[in-house]
């Protein structure tokens, strides 16, 4: 719930060809490794949880549009390299369904991924604690908070050229005259480039990510933890 | 769910671009990602939204679920948009037009071209991931069979809603573990099929 979307058109090239270079160090590394021990069972593990967490975003459960994402859930149960590929199918799928962009697959698996393989982590230096619910719930929450500052740190480096971005498909405006003959838009779109205006205020965009993340960060750690106590009980196996 | 209407309308549709061949779809979404980077004119992609509007209304699809679907990514521009100081009309016109061609282009793509003819047509992406991403597609469809069967059931029973959040989260984890229980069994079933059949690492579609 706290994993937001990124669509295409909005970040710079630059930044989506990183995310793409960055997620796909990630799958060649889960190649090789697949190569060499080809194990089936974390291949078949990272579709059937890819298919969840495109399951779970499918359902809303809450206004705006907050869906459980499973992220967290697939690195606990499932292991880092199966939750890594599963996170990287899930955002592929996703992105053929408008979910999410196609130029931003890599950036959507590093900031998805980053919440798997914290909760992973997190998850088993927890182990001291003997509740399997706070245990889950604390290492989700701050899993999700990680991913919600990484994508933050997208976003806010991203929108940094957002007024020159702008100026240059002010480049149209003249254009824009001929369609539909509002010289207020063109007069807009020029006052805001010249005078400056257009800035994204970092910490204005904090606010919203933080303040709306905290309610999908406390939703989604409670329903994972309640899974996680659940999969204690029902299959012990499954949790370290 | 969503998809399921998207692969209905893919494989049952018969409007003239489900007839256009996946890899020409492709070449479409490609150049289209081109333009992204290369072309920053607000007129441009107005233009080809208005192009992308009347393949949609020529194309014999639901238009108005295709529209909201391809609408959704505006969710997060409104709060790009929200941290703006001194946001233009003109802005908020540029973005988005550019996220709604795009979105529009991809929801056009996957609504007339079954899935598994676009990976077909991937066939430049490494086997283990065009592999990985059929496995998904066909996992979709069992694990939202199953999701719908544990949703009647909780709703048969009562299924207490936002008016008592401690019941409606325990109930919720508890039948998203179910879920999670029979996905890892199927994933187990999977497994044990692609190693009876030889699997080794590519898909034949």
């Amino acid at each position: 719930m706290a994993h937001l979307h990124l669509p295409d058109g909005v970040l710079p090239f630059y930044l989506w060809a990183a995310g793409y270079a960055v997620a796909a160090a990630a799958l060649f590394g889960l190649w090789l490794k697949f190569r060499r021990a080809r194990n089936l069972l974390v291949f078949a593990r990272a579709g059937f949880f890819a298919a969840l967490m495109v399951v779970a975003m499918s359902l809303h459960v809450a206004p705006l549009g907050y869906h459980l994402n499973l992220a967290a859930l697939a690195g606990i149960v499932a292991g880092p390299a199966a939750a890594l590929l599963a996170c990287f199918l899930a955002n592929v799928i996703l992105a053929l369904l408008g979910h999410g962009g196609v130029t931003v697959v890599g950036l959507n698996t590093v900031t998805l991924g980053a919440e798997a393989l914290a909760a992973f982590a997190l998850f088993r230096a927890f182990a001291f604690v003997k509740a399997t619910w706070p245990r889950a719930f604390v290492a989700t929450t701050l899993a999700l908070v990680a991913g919600t500052a990484l994508a933050f740190g997208v976003v806010a480096v991203g929108t940094r050229d957002f007024d020159e971005v702008v100026h240059r498909g002010r480049g149209a405006a003249v254009e824009l005259r001929l369609f539909d003959g509002s010289a207020e838009h063109v007069g807009e779109a020029h006052a805001a480039a010249e005078s400056g205006r257009g800035e994204v205020s970092t910490g204005r965009l904090a606010a919203l990510f933080f303040g709306l993340g905290a309610v999908g960060w406390v939703l989604e750690a409670a329903v994972t933890a309640t899974v996680a106590a659940y999969l204690k009980k029902a299959a012990p196996r499954l949790i370290p | 769910m969503f998809f399921e209407d998207l692969d209905y309308w893919a494989t049952t549709g018969r409007g003239w671009l489900h007839r256009v061949p996946a890899w020409a779809k492709l070449l479409w979404l490609a150049g289209v990602v081109a333009a992204l980077v290369l072309i920053y004119d607000f007129a441009f992609y107005a233009a080809l939204y208005a192009l992308l509007l009347a393949f949609l209304f020529t194309s014999r699809l639901p238009a108005r679920r295709i529209l909201a679907a391809s609408a959704y990514p505006l969710v997060f521009l409104v709060l790009v948009f929200l941290s703006v100081r001194g946001l233009a009309l003109f802005a908020v016109l540029y973005f988005a037009v550019r996220v709604l061609a795009v979105a529009l282009t991809v929801l056009l793509i996957v609504a007339t071209t079954p899935v598994p003819r676009l990976l077909a047509a991937g066939r430049f992406l490494p086997r283990f991931l065009v592999a990985g991403l059929f496995l998904t597609y066909r996992a979709m469809f069992i694990l939202a069979d199953v999701a719908r069967d544990v949703r009647v059931a909780y709703r048969l029973r009562g299924a207490p809603g936002w008016r008592r959040p401690r019941r409606f989260v325990v109930n919720t984890g508890r039948a998203v573990g179910y879920v999670v229980l029979a996905a890892l069994a199927r994933s187990e079933d999977a497994a044990a099929a692609l190693k009876v059949r030889g699997f080794d690492g590519r898909m034949y579609l």
